[in-house]
């Protein structure tokens, strides 16, 4: 498990990380997001010691990056898709292995998991983006690790390509690992993460599970009827508030099977009724554009 | 503060997932750390490059000198170590790319994930450049040997070359190390590359013409240049070679120190 304490980092008059508190838990995908610029990239590089936190700490298992006595089979780390484009896949995964104290022959068995294998001998420079991701990938399982940290990992990647990212992640955290994912494709984070993460200007704004995140959502009824004005009056009466949605109404305050009896006991014929609720984006644009209502305690 | 995820599905821990773990590692160190630096080092073009431009060089110095000097006596004993000043050149740019290549292809960063010690892993990039170009080295006297031979003198007297390989050697690591301590301070090729390059081949010569010799003498590659017993006519030596071994050494420690601080302190 992965325990971040009062993360805090400053570049001079910005605070990029400020006082930022979570966990991740083993057989769990934990989605990270954030908009552009929130501190997700610091948050991450702190959390593996590439950059110096001003306060705070990153415990795996009680213990920091810098005391794991072999940091690779604990946490496979892909911040970004680089490599030196002078270099093999196959040579730029068999020098990780060197440093990290591994058996070169984990490099053919990762290449096979992330699906590289025919490129394994081109030079990184010809990859494209998606390629490249999944050589990072491939580097951050070299060492079986019990936690997955992976940065924006379907950047550049075509929908087969996200689809499998997808299902493997899944997979990793159903057999008992920890994914740490960050995204700002949050529709399909939400196809395959359990818990949410989501900062914003460097602040925690929310930590829970995604279903609980989602629960926050507003809802309402959508409706449609050819005696508008007429249900409008009914519901305002009632202290629903109903706001014009085009040809339908939206109506909030109120529950669907409530607007159906209504409807029925004053003889009004419904053409549409259906329940609406707020995107995971929407709500998530609406979090971090909203620190305060989102704060954790 | 801190805020738990609450967990609704029963938890796995990493013992479930990998009852045994099927890969065997050992803990990284200097060992590991000195291997990932070689397999960096022998799988990219550019030391090749480098060995061959060496090789190339060295062996058309000596072959050049051995061919059209005509006013002194020339042996192959006495102009096979001309390759080294362009060894070192090429021993210090190309330990400057080792680490400038790997902060500017962010490649440090799963460096440093693999081996948080930085410390460690600059150790290693040290041995790795002596190791290099030591070999690199080798490979400059060997070519410029075969230059003279092919250039048709004498052999000579044999007696000196040990000694001259040594020092030769001696001076393309200590070039080296120098060019790595550039490179962890610069962090940037170009600048690292131009910067070295300016002032060992501009600024110093510069300041020969106007500072007086008790300066010059203490100059990095006026001192290196020494450890070859390189000088021109009627030019004394500054120094006996071991004391402008030390010189040399000691801009190399500096810079060696500098870098590895410099490497401590910021984030890659």
């Amino acid at each position: 498990m992965i325990t971040v304490e009062a993360l805090t980092k400053t570049y001079g008059d910005r605070r990029a990380v400020d006082d930022l508190s979570f966990e991740v838990r083993p057989g769990r995908v934990t989605g990270f997001v954030g908009p552009n610029g929130s501190g997700k990239s610091t948050t991450m590089r702190m959390m593996v010691g590439l950059t110096r936190p001003d306060a705070g700490s990153v415990l795996y298992d009680g213990a920091s990056y810098h005391r794991l006595d072999r940091p690779v089979a604990t946490v496979g780390v892909a911040l970004d898709a680089s490599a030196h484009p002078g270099r093999s896949a196959r040579n730029h995964l068999r020098t990780l292995c060197a440093a990290s104290g591994l058996s070169s022959s984990r490099v053919d068995e990762v290449l096979g998991e992330v699906g590289i294998t025919t490129v394994a001998d081109q030079r990184v420079g010809g990859f494209s983006l998606g390629m490249r991701q999944r050589l990072a990938l491939a580097g951050a399982l070299l060492g079986e690790p019990e936690t997955l940290l992976l940065d924006e990992p379907a950047n550049g990647l075509d929908p087969d390509g996200i689809r499998w990212l997808r299902s493997y992640l899944r997979g990793y955290a159903d057999r008992g690992g920890a994914v740490f994912v960050s995204s700002h494709l949050i529709a399909e984070l939400a196809l395959f993460a359990d818990d949410l993460v989501v900062i914003g200007a460097g602040r925690l704004l929310a930590a829970a599970p995604l279903h609980q995140i989602v629960d926050t959502a507003e809802r309402s009824v959508l409706v449609e009827t050819e005696q508008r004005n007429e249900l409008i009056a009914l519901l305002r009466d009632r202290g629903a508030t109903v706001t014009d949605a085009g040809d339908r109404v939206s109506i909030s305050g109120t529950s669907r099977a409530a607007v159906a009896q209504l409807a029925l006991d004053h003889h009004i014929r419904l053409d549409e009724l259906v329940d609406q609720q707020a995107s995971l984006e929407d709500l998530l644009v609406d979090l971090t554009s909203n620190d305060a209502e989102f704060t954790s305690a | 503060m801190t805020t738990t995820i609450e967990t609704t599905h029963p938890t796995n821990t990493s013992a479930d997932r990998n009852p045994t773990r099927t890969i065997e590692q050992r803990s990284p160190g200097p060992i590991t750390a000195l291997r990932s630096e070689w397999v960096k080092l022998t799988t990219v073009r550019s030391p090749r490059v480098i060995t061959a431009l060496t090789i190339v060089v060295g062996g058309f110095a000596a072959f050049a000198v051995a061919r059209f000097v005509t006013d002194e006596v020339i042996t192959v004993a006495n102009v096979f170590g001309f390759s080294a000043v362009f060894t070192a050149v090429f021993a210090a740019v190309n330990r400057i790319l080792t680490h400038t290549e790997e902060t500017e292809y962010r490649t440090i960063h799963q460096t440093f994930a693999a081996e948080p010690r930085r410390g460690v892993v600059v150790a290693a990039k040290a041995g790795t450049a002596a190791g290099f170009s030591a070999l690199l080295g080798f490979s400059g006297l060997a070519a410029g040997a075969v230059g003279a031979w092919l250039a048709g003198v004498d052999l000579g007297d044999t007696s000196d070359i040990p000694t001259t390989i040594a020092w030769a050697i001696g001076f393309s690591v200590l070039a080296s190390l120098l060019g790595l301590g550039i490179g962890l301070i610069a962090r940037q090729s170009t600048a690292a590359i131009s910067g070295l390059l300016i002032w060992w081949l501009v600024i110093e010569n510069l300041v020969s013409v106007f500072a007086s010799a008790q300066v010059v003498r203490f100059m990095p590659f006026v001192a290196g240049n020494g450890m070859l017993a390189i000088a021109d006519e009627g030019e004394p030596i500054a120094f006996d070679r071991p004391i402008t071994a030390l010189i040399f050494a000691s801009y190399a420690a500096a810079a060696l120190l500098i870098g590895t601080a410099a490497v401590h302190r910021t984030d890659p």
